[in-house]
């Protein structure tokens, strides 16, 4: 006898029009959300995320700032603290920089400083990433930088459906969420569910089962390390990859897991190595019970410790690529080193 | 008489411990029961009591600083008295149950769980931590191995035993051994495979593992998928019963192994008899499940739902006969442990309407090998009424002062029964 299985085909949609619906279906449902930056407003964002949302909601929700990063994300987070719900868009995530003192010393602290009787739910929104040709100013992956700030919540989706699901459950969160998005990733298609769901913030995704190896990864890496993955299983290597999608809180129990099975890990991310993503979760793993698990030295690859260069080749190599993943997963498996 | 304050064993694996913090100094007046200190192992940190009166004289070992199990910390003295000189042990260091204050004259004397000379630092040599433990737990002297990493480094597939197949190899990552002083070079009397039941682990078997392996038995027990430390989940029985034909495999090239299986242990050591390429010398089991449909359904699903130690302390009442003293910090990890709900899914698959889905009536009927079963009469989860099911040719003992945990109620009976001929 047969069954007939029917798989309901899903709409899908680039990780820009993902994030687009998710911001227009919070501001539909809540009239306390609304959207900053430069440029979001008739111009639809210097990526194009924001798009016409201005013609649906007007210039009061989605409001066109002056360039200052250090005072629309002030107004943000004053907004925030009288019970708005800001969704903050900065152009490029190098210019975080500019902002660090609203979203450090004020927007991470203020819950804290005032017991609880305050919140800052503010949601900031930034591309990070190379391989646009950006050079050293518009091209680093500044993440770990908050991640090492208590208080403050960061996420990293690598897929147009957790951009969308982990975007509405930032907008939901009473506390501040950086959402560090990745330029080579705004094109790229996937499904993503029409209705507004939410992705839980601090949870791995596990992309691919394995057991001789784990790959850990964030953001564009997972793209590569799933891609790497693959090919290494041509190989006869089965890689297990898990896709952090938050960086603070981590999901480190997730990581534990997963070396318990295959003994080995591999930590791929692309900002610098050095004091990176990188190193928190193999000093996770070194801290843990899994340590007794370990069957090879743990592996980062991690972005050089260079200012991102403009000239292409050099671009490229200054930040894990599939080949690269490939390479040193194989080393690691076959030989115990890379 | 001055009475020695000295770091207790409280865990088999364990060889070094320290003081986590001092709760008394030297002058201090104590009495019987007063906290002395705390101490951490690498598992977990216990408060150790006084176990006479006197003044506390002679602290020396500082807070933080690892010393061996045995190492004398300080003295209780009489008024009046005299610290005395030497700083040894008077006796061999003895064994703390969590359960009750530690007193040197009741606690049982034991020899060190592991021969120093087995697991040595091992200066220069290279091993991962994985090979490393896999020696530990063994017994096997990596000086006697080469490495075929890189410089030599010893990795786990250089050690014995060790096979290539994954699913052993997992299995094994979460494997608990008793090794008495010495097991490298007795004579070993067999192998017994001891087996948990439904939201317990290996280490249930701690009391009757270490017993038995005294007698000379080589003594395994696995945690089981969902379960413990291990890395395999649970989505049902099948997922149980896989995970301890893996364990079985593991102990290759082992003949004759004997497996102990306790409540769901028992029934999945049903099916992996079936299973199992080797021959199994024979079977006992524990208040075993599939017998008969009865079973407290509640319990089940109240324990895979625990999520804190509150809620779990009233569950553990059930399981023995006798009132067993919980301190707050093992029920917390207990609580911690289950409340990652690792067992929802294969509570759902064990019980269903009510009732056992299990049934091990057929298969136990085929067994080659002796069977005998074992219940207690004060069981609340599983009626023993249910040995009724079973045929004339297996064995049944029935412990009248025992609940559902007869190995915890009645350990020298069972470890009697286990280690006799069968």
């Amino acid at each position: 006898m047969f069954t007939l299985k029917v798989f309901p085909i899903m709409r899908e949609l680039t990780y820009a029009e993902a994030i687009r619906e998710a911001l227009s279906q919070a501001m539909e449902a809540d009239p306390t959300v609304f959207t900053l930056g430069e440029d979001i407003g008739v111009y639809g964002g210097a990526f194009g995320v924001t798009g016409d949302l201005v013609h649906r909601f007007g210039t009061e929700r989605v409001i066109d700032t002056p360039i200052s990063e250090l005072g629309m994300a002030g107004a943000a987070v004053g907004a925030a603290l009288t019970g708005m719900k800001p969704v903050l868009e900065l152009q490029f995530s190098d210019f975080v920089t500019l902002a660090t003192e609203q979203i450090v010393n004020q927007a991470a602290k203020i819950r804290f400083m005032f017991g609880g009787k305050a919140s800052v739910p503010l949601v900031i929104r930034m591309p990070g990433g190379s391989g646009t040709g950006a050079a050293a100013q518009h091209s680093q992956s500044l993440e770990a930088w908050f991640g090492h700030i208590p208080g403050l919540k960061v996420v990293q989706p690598s897929t147009p459906h957790d951009a969308k699901g982990l975007l509405l459950a930032a907008i939901d969160d009473p506390n501040p969420v950086l959402i560090f998005e990745h330029k080579l990733l705004y094109r790229m298609k996937g499904p993503v569910p029409e209705e507004a769901y939410r992705e839980p913030i601090g949870k791995a995704a596990i992309r691919r089962e394995g057991r001789d190896v784990t790959i850990v990864a964030t953001s564009m890496m997972a793209i590569r390390s799933l891609a790497a993955a693959e090919r290494l299983a041509a190989e006869g290597i089965d890689a297990e990859v898990i896709d952090l999608r938050t960086i603070r809180p981590m999901d480190t129990e997730a990581v534990l897991k997963s070396v318990r099975k295959t003994s080995r890990l591999m930590v791929v991310y692309e900002g610098v190595k050095t004091l990176g993503v990188g190193a928190e979760v193999s000093a996770a793993v070194a801290e843990s019970d899994a340590f007794d698990f370990l069957d090879a030295p743990i592996v980062r690859l991690g972005g050089k410790d260079v200012p991102l260069p403009y000239n292409p080749i050099l671009e490229k190599a200054a930040v894990p690529q599939e080949d690269e993943i490939v390479n040193a997963a194989r080393r690691l498996v076959r030989e115990g080193r890379v | 008489m001055a009475v020695e304050v000295i770091l207790p064993r409280v865990d088999m694996a364990m060889d070094q411990g320290s003081v986590a913090r001092w709760a008394v100094k030297n002058g201090d007046t104590v009495k019987p029961g007063d906290l002395l200190f705390e101490m951490s192992t690498d598992k977990s940190v216990m408060e150790v009591e006084a176990t006479g009166a006197g003044v506390v004289a002679g602290i020396s070992i500082e807070e933080g600083i690892d010393v061996p199990v045995g190492t004398v910390l300080a003295w209780i003295l009489a008024p009046g008295e005299a610290e005395p000189q030497s700083k040894k042990p008077a006796k061999e260091p003895v064994s703390a149950s969590d359960t009750q204050t530690l007193s040197y004259s009741d606690a049982r004397t034991l020899t060190p769980a592991h021969d120093s000379s087995i697991v040595p630092s091992h200066e220069g040599l290279r091993a991962t931590p994985l090979a490393r433990r896999f020696a530990r737990e063994r017994g096997i002297d990596l000086k006697s191995l080469s490495g075929s990493g890189p410089f030599g480094r010893i990795e786990a597939r250089d050690l014995p035993l060790v096979s290539n197949d994954s699913n052993a190899l997992r299995a094994e990552t979460a494997m608990r051994q008793w090794l008495p002083q010495g097991s490298l070079q007795r004579q070993s009397r067999g192998t017994i495979l001891l087996v948990h039941g439904f939201a317990s682990q290996a280490a249930t078997w701690d009391g009757i593992g270490l017993a038995l392996a005294e007698q000379g038995f080589d003594v395994f027990a696995p945690d089981l998928a969902g379960h413990g430390r291990s890395p395999l989940e649970a989505h049902d029985f099948e997922s149980i019963v896989e995970s301890l034909v893996g364990a079985i495999q593991s102990l290759a090239p082992r003949q004759n192994i004997h497996l102990v299986g306790h409540s769901m242990g028992a029934a999945a050591c049903v099916y992996a008899t079936q299973r199992s390429p080797k021959p199994i010398a024979r079977l006992t089991l524990l208040a075993p499940a599939g017998l008969g449909s009865a079973i407290d359904d509640q319990f089940i699903a109240s324990i895979a739902a625990v999520s804190d130690a509150t809620t779990l302390r009233p569950l553990l009442d059930k399981l023995t006969s006798r009132h067993i003293d919980y301190k707050a910090k093992q029920l917390e990890a207990m609580a911690a442990d289950l409340g990652r709900g690792r067992l929802k899914a294969l509570s759902q698959t064990l019980v269903q309407n009510g009732r056992q889905a299990l049934d091990i009536c057929a298969m136990l009927s085929s067994m080659r090998c002796p069977v005998e079963v074992l219940f207690g009469v004060e069981d609340q989860i599983i009626p023993w009424t249910q040995i009724a099911a079973l045929e004339p040719a297996i064995a049944v003992h029935l412990f009248r002062k025992a609940g559902h945990m007869i190995h915890v109620d009645e350990p020298l009976a069972v470890v009697k029964l286990l280690a006799s001929g069968g």
